[in-house]
């Protein structure tokens, strides 16, 4: 019961290589298209920082629910949250490639743009930082007495370890949509500094939970596969795992057509440009595919409860939903900063050496406890569940 | 003349379903379970899952279709009239009428097809085994072959009253 797992040195060497391929073309990208490279930076902290974060999120609402079917898998998104460290230390870099990222902060253009100087008092650089600070400040500290709250557990068997942890929960999803709210407008919407949609911190934390969700059925069906662990995982988790995506794949499908059909029914010059740069070539394409692979094709395909639950239908559905991901994220944040599309080498190297970093943590991590939360009072439940 | 049904009478579903298990095991048909509330384990058991969501399904789909064409025919067909200078093919605008629609379309499709398929018209008399079945009893009725003999009649009471069933009668 109280196995842990081990992190091999293949696994690891493995990862340190798309870690290292990462850095290369970071480097490679810092000297040939430092513009580009930024964005990227951002895209995908932002990207990784939002599955640890969801990770978290969907965490403390089996806590608050008080729902037990996915007890069994807590050690998952426990262990994906702490991506969010790193996170921290790359969206403090991010300072240094402020002005090729975001219009208003650079210097002077208050002057000229009135637009600009009315938003200054909220969007100035010092500001910024102090907010970036605060957000991180509050989810590592957050991620770190949840995750002792859950090791303590491990040690001794209490319930009022679990009624804490449920507090904190608590106090975390009130804390998350608030800092995430502020964290997704101040680094995604800024972008477009003349632009902004009331709902843009909503869609940022309902994906958030979509995509961490995607991440945890892929992490859970390769560490079965490859490593035998997760054995008690049946049909009835399963099942959960997709009512998960089919649930919030409505969300998130309604979400972004509640702010596309404000701004294309006011009809107002100052939010509609943000939409016309993307309905029109060369953005259009991913326009579409980003509405198909986000809503449509998860919508349809785990309609159906039998054939949505089905191991294959759960995998293909994830990886969708993780190219879905970052089309969102490439369409929220490229036409604002580079402006033209581009998708080449610096993107894909990027993308794998963050995702080999974010692998690395959540390997190291997964391995430093008991792969089950052995004294959980719902880790019965869970591992026994019948659909 | 019809025979008598067996009927039993039970306290919790826990036990109903192990009842159907053993029922189950020695070939004996079960007719029908009435439950004061869905039992998805019941179900199960029994067989009788239900295929009331592809009818939703299918009204679902009348709806979005139906709802379109209607929309399409009055304001692009019948009546062009121009709106805060938008297209009169405004498609984004409609989505949350055809929303809006296929929710109510479904909902109302769904009834009608579930009371098509169980004979359950408006103002029909309830045919109840037990009153009690509206309230906390589970009702189980087995239906009796006219071949069937009187030991296997005593069987078939003694197992049910084995699985904790608080009443075993011959009713019709």
């Amino acid at each position: 019961m109280d196995q842990k797992f081990t992190f091999s040195s293949t696994l690891k060497l493995r990862l340190a290589g798309l870690i290292g391929l990462g850095l290369i073309v970071t480097i490679y990208g810092f000297i040939s298209n430092p513009d580009k490279t930024w964005a990227n930076l951002l895209l995908n902290n932002f990207y990784f920082l939002s599955l640890a974060l969801g990770a978290m999120f969907f965490v403390a609402l089996q806590y608050v629910t008080e729902s037990g079917w996915a007890t069994m898998f807590k050690r998952l998104p426990e262990a994906m949250s702490f991506y969010i460290i790193i996170a921290g230390a790359i969206a403090i870099l991010l300072f240094f490639g402020m002005p090729s990222l975001y219009e208003w902060a650079e210097p002077g253009v208050t002057d000229h743009d009135a637009l600009i100087a009315h938003k200054s008092p909220y969007l100035n650089v010092p500001f910024f930082m102090i907010r970036l600070v605060v957000v991180f400040a509050i989810w590592l500290l957050l991620m770190v007495i949840m995750r002792r709250y859950s090791l303590k557990e491990d040690a001794e068997a209490s319930l009022a370890l679990f009624n804490k942890t449920k507090r904190i929960s608590m106090a975390f999803i009130f804390l998350f949509v608030v800092t995430f709210s502020i964290a997704a407008i101040d680094w995604i919407m800024t972008i477009d500094a003349h632009w902004y949609s009331t709902i843009f911190g909503l869609r940022a934390i309902i994906s958030a939970l979509y995509y961490a969700i995607a991440v945890m059925i892929l992490l859970a069906f390769f560490l079965r596969g490859k490593f035998g662990i997760f054995q008690e995982m049946n049909v009835a988790h399963r099942h959960d795992f997709s009512r998960y995506i089919f649930r919030l794949s409505i969300a998130w499908g309604y979400l972004w057509f509640v702010q596309y059909l404000i701004i294309w029914y006011a009809n107002i010059p100052e939010a509609t440009t943000y939409f016309v740069t993307r309905v029109n070539p060369p953005w259009s394409p991913l326009f579409y595919l980003e509405f198909i692979l986000n809503w449509t094709i998860p919508f349809l395909v785990t309609m159906s409860d039998d054939f949505g639950r089905k191991k294959v239908v759960l995998i293909s559905m994830s990886i969708l939903l993780l190219i879905g991901f970052y089309i969102m994220l490439y369409l929220q944040i490229m036409p604002g900063t580079i402006g033209e599309m581009h998708f080449g080498l610096i993107d894909v190297g990027m993308f794998v050496g963050f995702a080999g970093i974010f692998l690395y943590f959540f390997f190291t991590f997964f391995s430093k406890a008991a792969i089950m939360p052995v004294n959980h009072p719902y880790l019965k439940e869970s591992m026994t569940k019948e659909l | 003349m019809k025979t008598p049904n067996i009927i039993g009478i039970f306290d919790n579903d826990d036990q109903v379903v192990e009842a159907i298990h053993t029922l189950k095991s020695k070939n004996i048909k079960i007719a029908d379970v009435h439950a004061p509330f869905a039992s998805h384990h019941i179900l199960k058991d029994l067989g009788k899952e239900s295929r009331i969501p592809y009818g939703s399904v299918l009204a679902g789909a009348f709806a979005i279709v139906a709802t379109f064409s209607f929309i399409y025919w009055t304001s692009v067909i019948n009546y062009p009239i121009v709106f805060g200078g938008k297209p009169n093919f405004s498609f984004p605008a409609w989505v949350v009428v055809i929303y809006l629609m296929t929710i109510l379309l479904t909902f109302i499709g769904t009834v009608i097809i579930f009371q098509m398929r169980t004979k359950m018209n408006f103002g029909k008399k309830a045919e109840l085994m037990h009153i009690d079945s509206t309230e906390d009893k589970f009702v189980m009725i087995i239906e009796q072959d006219a071949d069937i003999t009187e030991k296997e009649v005593q069987n078939i009471k003694k197992m049910l009253s084995d699985h904790g069933a608080i009443e075993v009668r011959m009713d019709n």
